[in-house]
């Protein structure tokens, strides 16, 4: 029997059967076994450095996504559409007070057309300029509210009133052709342009 | 059988091999405030989107340039590794 005390080395230490001359015919490789031992164990978790680096690549995300909000990379749509839309065959048929929607001027643009008088026809954007909700027209009130974050607007204009939007609604050009409304382009236009009269 | 005399202690005050504890809260230091300094760029892409939806241009180049900034304070605290205060320690033989 031998005096020397064992000392750890690290390894997995081979079965006593061996040295008695027993055992497995063909014994794992210790190297092999702690080598495996140890890559299982480091894979499955993250360590601090790891964690470390991980946080760097989400603030460089961050950073780049900042650069890119602030070179309008998610630029909504811009003023300039022409193409043309019939938003009502009828317009006789708008009740005063009353709206249509529609979209323009693609499909996934939704806008509103109002009637606020006998002959005073305007139309906006639907997309709230804070964050982009939609906007609703609430007809008793006579005001243009988005339930997002309590954004007002008038329907006259289509500029704020109350809440966090700053910009006003994209108005809608109109025309009256033979009774019916058409939306013809977008953009910000003028106080008198503002006014379609359908007679 | 003679055994070898432990090494000598170090006089008290004398700079020693960093302990693995001592290592362990510095990097762990390092991540509490590069956790903060993240948590200030979420903070700086929701007010820049914000400013850029109200059209204020200007101040989303200001955040993206704090968030720039940002990043680079975050990647000096990650990859600029402080050098070991002394010599590691030598491998005891078996």
């Amino acid at each position: 029997m031998s005096t020397q005390p064992r000392r750890y080395s690290g390894r997995p230490t081979e079965p006593d059967q061996r040295q008695a001359g027993g055992g497995r015919a063909h014994p794992p490789d210790p190297d092999l076994v702690a080598e495996r031992i140890a890559r299982l164990t480091t894979d499955a978790r993250v360590t601090r450095r790891g964690y470390l680096r991980i946080l760097a690549v989400l603030s460089g995300g961050l950073a780049l996504g900042n650069v890119a909000v602030a070179a309008g990379a998610f630029r909504r749509r811009t003023a300039g559409a022409t193409n043309e839309v019939v938003i009502s065959e009828d317009a006789a048929a708008i009740p005063v007070g009353g709206a249509v929607r529609f979209t323009y001027p693609t499909e996934r643009d939704p806008a509103v057309l109002l009637r606020l008088d006998d002959d005073v026809f305007v139309a906006y954007s639907t997309i709230c300029t804070h964050l982009a909700c939609e906007v609703l027209w609430r007809a008793d009130d006579a005001d243009l509210y988005c339930p997002c974050h309590e954004g007002h607007f008038s329907p006259r204009t289509g500029a704020p009133t109350a809440g966090p939007p700053i910009r006003p609604l994209p108005e809608i050009r109109l025309e009256a052709r033979d009774g019916a409304i058409v939306a013809v382009g977008e953009g910000r236009i003028t106080e008198e342009e503002d006014v379609v009269d359908a007679e | 059988m003679p055994s070898e005399p432990p090494p000598p202690r170090p006089l008290p005050g004398v700079p020693t091999v960093e302990t693995e504890e001592g290592a362990r809260t510095a990097l762990v230091t390092r991540i509490i405030i590069v956790v903060t300094v993240v948590l200030g760029q979420l903070w700086a892409l929701t007010v820049g989107l914000e400013a850029y939806l109200s059209g204020h241009g200007a101040q989303a180049w200001w955040l993206a340039l704090f968030s720039l900034v940002s990043f680079a304070v975050v990647a000096a605290l990650v990859f600029l590794e402080p050098a070991p205060r002394s010599r590691p320690r030598p491998r005891t033989r078996r």
